[in-house]
């Protein structure tokens, strides 16, 4: 009894020791968990990609090929003809595949098109980034008001299809094939990638290139990369998923390799950088449906290399 | 413990091997087109294959005519042989212009660079 009235209390000095020695302790914890946090979305936004990869086997087997970047009669992507692999057939049965423009009247729904981007189809995000939607209330401003329905925005995808690359082929000598069409406005449409433009020859046709024709090798070309990156600097230009490509020639749903991986590549709509908000670079998927990190200091002449996928280049280690 | 230990240096140093890529060298400068300053653009510099050279790309923000591949959201170069391309826009953003209207086309230029961080500026005249 005397020794608890002896102390019945803790010092001012004990407290703060207590105090300052949990402080500590929650300072190395809260940055961990974060690391931890971050690390389990990246492996999610990993799966994502790896899935749209399979799926575009899974079309590639039933279709004899690989899907056109977009369709020019319906101005639909191949996002949305690769949904039936992703198990998501009933989204897909309520698509308008008659010819017309993906953000037809009434209030740009299409209808049966735009309107279905309402939907969030998550396996076509990444969770790393939380911009799910075109940002409106970026101060640059980069709004498409024609795909905007009554106010509401349709979601967005964060996985776009490899057009090709832009440049010079280094196994040739000669610049890589494209569509100078629309060149100084939306950057063109490159022409030696997996995701290939619609033209009228391929207007009957559900697909494109074809695994066969990939003399690279599969396992050397890149097919699906991420894009998810949020810049204060330059804003965002993110469409809705469902949208393709266009006679302008415009394409949404899938870029050209020009830029580096996470370069602030946004002023040509045709070329906006792949990117993420991980450290240091994005996910792809290849060919051959297998998922790698590439670094944003991979060799820009690798790198646009990767991206062809008969351009006969020898690409080294990346 | 000294086998945990061992362990343990063991490990810092993979991790540390995997942050490094290839050392790069900042660049800096000015940009200006007709003299005056460029309001906002993207500075790149593309290895030049045609020179056997292949390394990262570098790249930067334009901002009031200057550029510092140091700052945030850019990146450096290796050096040597590269081309430098520039695209400049008059700043005043809409909607679909980011940084609002072109004031030239995209812009070349050669350069060969030391191996060392350095500072270029650039005149870009025409349109």
């Amino acid at each position: 009894m005397s020794r608890s009235e002896k102390r019945a209390a803790f010092t001012l000095i004990e407290l703060l020791v207590v105090i300052a020695i949990i402080a500590i302790l929650i300072a190395l914890l809260v940055p961990a968990v974060q690391k931890v946090r971050e690390a389990a979305a990246r492996l999610q936004c990993q799966n994502n990609v790896k899935q749209v990869g399979l799926a575009l086997h899974g079309f590639h087997d039933a279709n004899k090929g690989f899907p056109k970047a977009g369709e020019l009669s319906t101005q639909l992507s191949w996002h949305v003809f690769v949904l039936p692999f992703l198990d998501q057939l009933p989204l897909y049965d309520r698509f308008n595949l008659t010819p017309g423009t993906y953000n037809g009247s009434p209030n740009n729904m299409g209808p049966g098109r735009n309107e279905i981007a309402l939907n969030l189809v998550s396996v076509y995000q990444c969770p790393s980034s939380n911009l799910r939607q075109m940002a409106t209330n970026s101060p640059p401003n980069n709004v498409n008001l024609s795909e905007i329905m009554s106010g509401v925005i349709p979601y967005t995808t964060h996985y776009y299809g490899v057009m090709g690359p832009l440049g010079t082929n280094p196994a040739t000598g000669a610049p890589y094939l494209m569509d100078p069409n629309g060149m100084a406005t939306h950057g063109g449409l490159a022409l030696q990638g997996i995701f290939l433009r619609d033209v009228a020859v391929l207007a009957n046709s559900k697909v494109g290139v074809k695994a066969v024709q990939v003399s690279d090798g599969t396992s050397n070309t890149l097919m699906v990369g991420e894009l998810s990156w949020v810049n204060d600097i330059t804003g965002t230009r993110y469409r809705s998923w469902v949208r393709g490509c266009d006679a302008a020639p415009v394409c949404a749903g899938a870029k050209n390799v020009v830029n580096g991986i996470n370069s602030p590549s946004i002023t040509l709509f045709n070329e906006i950088s792949f990117g993420s908000m991980h450290t240091g670079g994005a996910n792809f998927v290849l060919g051959d449906g297998s998922v790698r990190f590439i670094s944003q200091t991979i060799n820009l002449g690798a790198y646009r290399s990767l991206a062809s996928y008969d351009g006969a280049e020898s690409v080294g280690d990346y | 413990m000294q086998r945990f230990s061992y362990l343990l240096g063991s490990l810092l140093i993979l991790l540390l091997g995997c942050q490094t890529g290839p050392h790069l060298y900042h660049v800096k400068g000015t940009v200006t087109h007709h003299g005056n300053p460029v309001p906002a653009g993207v500075i790149f510099f593309d290895p030049d294959l045609t020179k056997q050279n292949d390394g990262p790309q570098g790249f930067a923000f334009i901002k009031d005519g200057v550029y510092d591949t140091a700052a945030k959201g850019s990146q450096g170069i290796i050096g040597k042989a590269y081309v430098v391309r520039i695209r400049g826009f008059d700043g005043k953003q809409a909607n679909e212009l980011p940084m609002g209207q072109p004031l030239f086309l995209e812009f070349q230029k050669a350069v060969d660079f030391p191996l060392q961080d350095s500072t270029h500026n650039f005149q870009v005249s025409g349109k």
